[in-house]
Parts: C-alpha cells; structure tokens; sequence
C-alpha cells in the first residue's frame, strides 16, 4: 500500500480530528426541536411513543449511527491519502534530470521553461509512493546531483527550488551517463528528463541508453514555440598595421523551423557602428564579417532583431564583447646597431622600446619583454625573450650549444605550418648565411628547423618566462626582406606578452529552443514509465473504493435513520 | 376633533363582490322570519302567490274573498296567499387555537368565507347574524339586513381572533335557544372537534336549524412536513408529547387524518348535514363561485 495523496501524518491527524468532532456531536444531548400542531391527539393515535425501546435498545441504535457515520468520515479521509496498493519490493528509484541549459530561461510558457519543468518536477515528487525514491539532477555544462537517493519530499521538494538557469550549454552525456550510473543497481528504475527537448540529438547520450535497456526512460517536454534565432559566435580582432580600427566576425543561427529574416546590429557602448539584414533558412547560419570598425575601448555588443514576431528566446539575441584598450608594452632592445630589428619595433605603435648597448645591460627588470641582438645576457632575464643570433661564446642561452660548428646555408625545410607565429607564412625559400646548433629540451618546440633537424626558431619556457629564438643572424639572411618578416616579428611579440595576435574571440552559449525529435528516438523504440501514477492501473488504487463505500455507508445510515432503526 | 379610528375592514375584491350579488344561499325548508322578505314561508299572508282558501270567518279582510267561488257555491272563503318572509342566516365562525394554526390561513379563510356568505344573504334581505366561537360563545354580532350593513359585517370579522380550546357543543346549545326555526347555521371550522361538531350539529338539528358545515383543511396540516426527534405541542390545550417523526410515523398520520376526515364526512351526511370540505390553497372565488355551488349552498 502507498499513498499518493496526503500523508501518513495528515492522514492520522484529519482522521482523529474528524472522529472527535463527530464523538462529540453524538456525546450531545440535543433538545427536541418545538413544533405547534394544531391537533395533537391525530399524533397521539399513532402509537409511536408507546413502542419506546428500551434504554439498551436506544443505546445500541445511537451506537449504530455513530459507528455508520464515522465509517463514513474514515472512508472519506483515507480517500484523501489515495491509497493504492503496491509492493514494497516493487519500490521505484527516480533520477529526475532537470535542462538548465541557457534555452530553458525561454518564456514561450509561463513563467519560463525551467519554471514549468520544476513545477513538473515537483509533482512527480508529491505523486512517489512511500517507498519511492528518488535523485533530483541538475543538468548544464555539468550533471550535479542536488540530493542524495531519498524518499524524503521535502529534500526533493528544495533541490528543485534551488535549481535555475546556467550560461553553458547542457551535457546530454553527462547526465544520462550519471542517472544511469546511480539507477544501476536498482530493478524498478526509470529516468525521467525534464528538457525543452534541445538536448535530443546527442550521440553519446543514445549510446549510453543504449547500454542500460532495463532503465526506463521519460521525458516531460517543456516549451510550445520552437522560433528562435540566436548569435552563436561574436570575435573581433585588430588589423596589426592600423590599431584605430578592427574587423568583427559574427554568426548568426536560425533553431527555428521557418525561415527567419532578421537584423544584426553592432554597437560600441551605445553607438551603432554597423547593421546588415540577413534572411536565415530554416537550421541554417550565417557568418558575417564586419570591416574597418571604428576600435575604441567601450565594450562591443552585437544584437539581433526578428523583422516580425518575437523571438521566444531573448537571452541569446545578444552578445557583448570586452576588448579593452590596446596595451603598452614596455620592450627592451638590448642591440648594438640593427636597423631590420629597429624598423621592425616601429610597426607596432603600443611598443615602447628603449634600446641598450649590450655592454650597458645589467636587468630587465621594469620591462615586459627584452630583445637580445647578437648578444646573451650573464644570467637568464625575469622577463619574456626573444633572441637573435649571433650568439658570442658567453653568456646565458637559453639553449645549449649543440657541440660542432656553426651550420651553413641551412633551409626552412620543416616548418610548423599551423603554428600561431608561422600560420599562412612563406618561409621555405628564406636564405640565411649560418646558423648556431642547439640542443633543445625536452619541453622546447621548433618552430622551423632544417632538413637535418637543426632548430632555426624555437619557442620555450625558462622560469617560468616564454622565450623565442632565432638560431641565426637576421643581418645574416634575406628574412627582413621578406613580406613575412613583420608579421612573424609582430606575432612573436604579441605571443611573447601573453596575447594572441591572430584574433580575440568570443563564443555566446548554442541555444536551441526545440526539437523536433521524440525521446523515442533516442532509444529507437519508447520505454514504458514505472513510477508516474498516471500508469497505475485502475483498480489498484483504493480511493475510488473508499469514495464508494463513504456513499454506501452515507446511503445505509439515510435508510436506517428514516426507517427508525437508528437515532 | 380627531376622528375615532377606522376599525379595519375584511378586504374582499369588488368583482367578486359583484358576482356574489347573482347568487342566493340556499334552504331547503321555508322561510319562517318576522319580517318581510323574498323567500317563501308557511305563512299565508299578504303575499302574491296564492296558497289556498279558506273559510271566511267574521273579521277577515273582505277584500280576500273569493266572489267567484261564491257565486258557484255560495259560500264565503277567502283568498289565501304565500308570505314571502325573511331567512334567518348563522355564522358561526371557529375562533378556536386551532385556525390560528400556519399563520392563521384557516381563520382568515374562514372569515373571507364568511363575509361572502353574508354579504349573499344581506343582499337577498336575510337576516345576517355573526356567532364567534371557540370553548364559548364570544361576543356575537346581533342581526343585520339590507346590503347598507355590510360593512357593518365586514368590520366586525376583520376583527375576530383565535384563541382558546374548540366546543360547539356549547354555541349550538345557545343557539338553539335563540334561533328561529328553519334559520340557517352557516358552521365555519377546521373540524379537529370531530365530536363536539357533531353534537352540535344534532342540537341544531333538534332545533330546526339547519346546520351547513364548511369544513376548512390545510394541506400542510394534512401532510405536514416533519421529522426528527420532536416536541410535539398542541396548539389549543399547550399540551406536550415528544416524538420521534420518522416517514414511517409521517405516513401514519397522514392515513389518521384522512380517516378521521372521511369518518366526520360520513357522520355528517349520515345526519343528512351539507357539507362542503375546503381548503386554504383554494382561491376564496373558486371555492364560492365553484365549490359552494356544486354542494349546493349557493344557487
């Protein structure tokens, strides 16, 4: 037996209340209600005072009625409990998986998504049986238990409180791969997924299912409306040869599934510097490029509009990007005259270089990035490096010496051409003079080396500091003539003071409001529900029994007392 | 000078009234009034229809003689011929506990009766004569005639009130003493009085008074709605008995009370007494025009 409807306590508390309120309706001794007639004698001949029971009689009659009615008030109140009966051994165990991805804050339902799927989930809680259990899971980026296995409403009944919204998309593998680790041992299993269905299409997810056949799965669909478009990328990078403007990369996407038409707009603070309309087919996406923006240190924002309708998801019409103002980087040349290398530093107008004999260094301390020119320093500098050959026989390299001479004409032969500091760069037919061998360690990485494996531009951490090194003499090669040489110089100053030169991006969470797929299809055929009343059969619940007998009871009290068999 | 106070006055419609003027109380023995009226009497007077002859003796009227007989016989008779005399009318009226039962609706339906019956005979030139009663005779009202004095009986019932225990017994008996033979007693009572009415109806009768009973029912007396544990009190004597009212009990005075109504029904027309039996849910018009009529009481 278990009760789906109050508790045992309510139960019992009603039931006592109920009974002494009505012990104490028969306890009184109630006087007989004055009628005038206008001739008693007519009632006098009818004989019925004269048959007066006995006071035994009279007592059992008032018993009977007393006993009628509080079977009536019993029947009435354990219908209230809806009891139904049920195995102990046949108890259910309940994951219930809420979405708290960034789609649920949709309002397309009121109050929202997630509200709705709480309210949900707090009437699967009120409707488990007594030994019922359940986990109640919050999903986003992460899956995280908010109980423990309980039975305990109340317990449950607050972790649902406790749950909102996150920011991150939802993990469908990580959460199904959690329920089903904790339903495992259990027979009578089910999990049941409160989601607007965004979270249907995951592979891992129907692999995991796939595995567990005996866990039933459910879904309570939350969300109406599937119209949604939403700005999936937003990245703006500077032009490296012209810092007052900047190119701003956006993705739109339509979730929807109607073609949508729409407008993008992007701002600094309040000022509109852009605005494109775009048609989207349905589930497609558009990138759009946005040239020679005006740079400026106010945040960037970018926000669409649907030409008509309303979008039920608002949260993801907007993007907003922090570039921040560009930053002035303190460089030391330390360099005896090398005008590739001084051309170079007056590309980039946040560079403020001051240049050093290299028999005038004594530290690098004050500066973000030092320069070492055909020289090494006594001891390795705290900052980022960069080093270029010649190298003299002392001083501290961040390399060591590989043992032999130096290398003749050597070649670009293997070159990492995916590397930030190389990416889309001509260097296979740089010439150079001589280059210095070195050894690298373990953790270094080179960049470009020869046929032979002789590192040409390394790249490593010393203390701590990221050091570059170019094992030969510029003034010793044809590379500052090349259309490649800025380029590779800015990308490894940039790179050398923790930025990335190529692009600053930034990814908005992947919404999707619906989806058209049914959670059948994740299993490839439905699973039948275990634990949701709406599946008990009929008969097993008592309260349409107990409601019957209260009539019955109500329909024999009624007969007897106008019969007279009662009082 | 203030005027006295305006006594109140039973309210009766006045086209009713005026259809009550085509209509005559019925008597089926002849009038015997003192004074001049329109019915028949046994009185061989100074009427219109002849009656018959008879001897003429020294001091009769010579104008009465019948000189045609005399000429065939020669022998004087004189010309007899029907009075026509007044009707004595008697209402008596039961002023008792037992009409003031449901607020009242049998006496007031009795006396609206009553009014009609009387305003019958003061347009037909009866004597009209109003007997309150309940354990006594109350205070009566003394013999009116001529449509002029009714509002004389319309006043005088508007003021009547019940109160008391029921005896006809005793208003018969006075009435008997005082009624002129082949009057009419008009008896007016909800009929819980089963003997007394009874009795009293045989005293008319020995009296020569003919006695018609308009027995007034209420269907909420005769199906009363109750139930439950009940203190019974009787509205007449204030008498108590507690009673537990089941629809068992319910269906037994409901059969009690027709038979003691069919017993009475029967008693009377074994004492060949009219008797019409009314009830208070009966418009007064359908009970007069209609009831009234069919039992012959009016014509």
């Amino acid at each position: 037996m278990r009760w789906l409807g109050l508790d045992a306590t309510t139960l019992a508390l009603t039931l006592l209340g109920a009974g002494a309120a009505l012990l104490l309706l028969y306890l009184q001794k109630r006087p007989a209600r004055r009628v005038v007639v206008p001739a008693l004698a007519l009632w006098s001949t009818l004989g019925d005072e004269r048959r007066r029971p006995s006071a035994w009689l009279s007592r059992a009659r008032r018993l009977v009625s007393l006993l009628l009615a509080l079977g009536i008030v019993s029947a009435l109140v354990l219908a209230l409990g809806e009891p139904e009966r049920v195995d102990p051994a046949q108890a259910n165990n309940l994951v219930l998986l809420l979405d708290c991805s960034p789609s649920m804050a949709a309002r397309d339902v009121a109050p929202s998504r997630i509200e709705q799927a709480k309210t949900r989930a707090r009437r699967l809680v009120r409707q488990l049986g007594a030994h019922d259990q359940a986990w109640i899971v919050g999903l986003g980026d992460s899956a995280t238990p908010l109980t423990s296995r309980t039975r305990d409403k109340a317990t449950l009944l607050r972790a649902i409180d406790r749950l909102s919204t996150q920011e991150q998309p939802a993990d469908l593998t990580l959460g199904v791969q959690l329920a089903l680790d904790l339903l495992a041992p259990f027979a009578r299993a089910e999990l049941v997924l409160l989601s607007d269905g965004a979270l249907l299409d995951s592979a891992g997810a129907r692999t995991a299912l796939a595995r567990a056949p005996k866990i039933a799965v459910r879904q309570e669909r939350v969300g109406t409306s599937a119209r949604n478009v939403a700005i999936t990328q937003l990245a703006a990078r500077p032009y490296l040869l012209d810092h007052a403007h900047r190119e701003v990369l956006v993705t739109v996407q339509n979730f929807g599934p109607a073609n949508e038409s729409l407008r993008l707009q992007v701002f600094a603070a309040d000022v509109l510097l852009a605005q494109e309309h775009i048609a989207l087919a349905a589930a497609a996406s558009a990138t759009r490029v946005l040239a020679d923006l005006p740079a400026s240190d106010a945040p960037l924002r970018a926000r669409l509009e649907l030409d008509q309708g309303t979008d039920v998801l608002r949260g993801d019409d907007a993007a907003l990007m922090h570039v921040g103002r560009e930053r002035t980087t303190r460089v030391l040349a330390v360099s005896a005259d090398n005008r590739y290398l001084e051309a170079a530093l007056l590309l980039d107008d946040t560079l403020e270089v001051d240049q050093l004999a290299p028999a005038a260094y004594r530290s690098s301390a004050g500066y973000d990035l030092v320069i070492f020119d055909g020289t090494l320093p006594r001891e390795p500098p705290g900052t980022p490096a960069l080093y270029l050959g010649p190298f003299p026989g002392s001083g501290s390299a961040p390399l060591p010496r590989a043992p032999g001479a130096d290398l003749g004409r050597p070649f670009f032969d293997h070159v990492q051409r995916e590397h930030p500091l190389v990416r889309e760069l001509s260097l296979a037919d740089v010439n150079v003079g001589h280059a210095t061998r070195f050894v690298l360690l373990p953790s270094d990485n080179a960049i470009a080396a020869t046929a032979d494996r002789v590192p040409l531009i390394v790249e490593g951490m010393r203390e701590g500091k990221p050091f570059v090194l170019l094992s030969f003499d510029l003034r010793d090669s044809d590379l500052p003539l090349r259309a490649a040489f800025p380029l590779f110089f800015l990308r490894t100053l940039a790179r050398l003071r923790g930025e990335s030169a190529t692009e600053s991006r930034v990814q908005t969470a992947t919404l999707r409001a619906e989806s058209s797929a049914p959670v059948g299809d994740l299993l490839g055929a439905p699973r039948t529900a275990v634990a949701h009343r709406s599946h008990t059969p009929w008969l097993e619940q008592l309260w349409p029994v107990l409601l019957a007998l209260a009539l019955l009871l109500l329909v024999l009290e009624w007969f007897t007392f106008h019969r007279g068999y009662t009082e | 000078m203030p005027s006295p106070p305006t006594a109140a006055v039973l309210p009766l419609e006045p086209s009713f009234l005026r259809r009550l003027e085509s209509l005559a109380l019925v008597s089926r023995k002849l009038a015997s009034g003192s004074e001049r009226g329109e019915r028949k009497s046994r009185r061989a007077g100074s009427g219109i229809a002849f009656a018959t002859h008879r001897a003429y003796a020294p001091g009769d009227d010579i104008r009465f003689v019948d000189w045609k007989v005399f000429t065939r016989s020669e022998r004087l008779y004189v010309k007899q011929f029907e009075e026509e005399r007044d009707l004595a009318v008697h209402l008596l009226v039961d002023c008792s506990g037992s009409m003031a039962h449901e607020d009242g609706a049998k006496l007031g339906y009795a006396k609206q009766l009553a009014a009609a019956l009387g305003y019958i005979a003061l347009i037909n030139l009866d004597r009209v004569s109003v007997q309150p009663f309940a354990s006594r005779p109350l205070p009566r009202l003394a013999p009116l005639r001529g449509r002029n004095r009714a509002l004389v009986l319309l006043r005088f019932l508007a003021a009547l009130e019940a109160e008391g225990t029921t005896d006809l017994r005793a208003v018969a008996e006075a009435l008997a003493v005082r009624a002129a033979p082949g009057s009419l007693a008009y008896v007016l009572t909800d009929g819980f009085d089963t003997a007394g009415l009874l009795e009293g109806a045989d005293r008319l009768r020995y009296a020569r008074v003919s006695p018609v009973v308009l027995l007034i029912g209420d269907r909420r007396e005769a199906a009363p709605a109750l139930h439950g544990e009940l203190s019974l009190v009787d509205c007449e004597s204030g008498e108590q008995r507690t009673l537990r009212v089941t629809e068992r009990v319910l269906a037994r005075y409901r059969a009690a009370y027709q038979a003691r109504r069919s017993e009475l029904l029967g008693a009377l027309a074994q004492r060949q007494v009219p008797t019409v039996e009314l009830s208070v849910e009966v418009p007064l018009e359908r009970a007069v025009l209609d009831l009234l009529r069919r039992g012959g009481i009016v014509s």
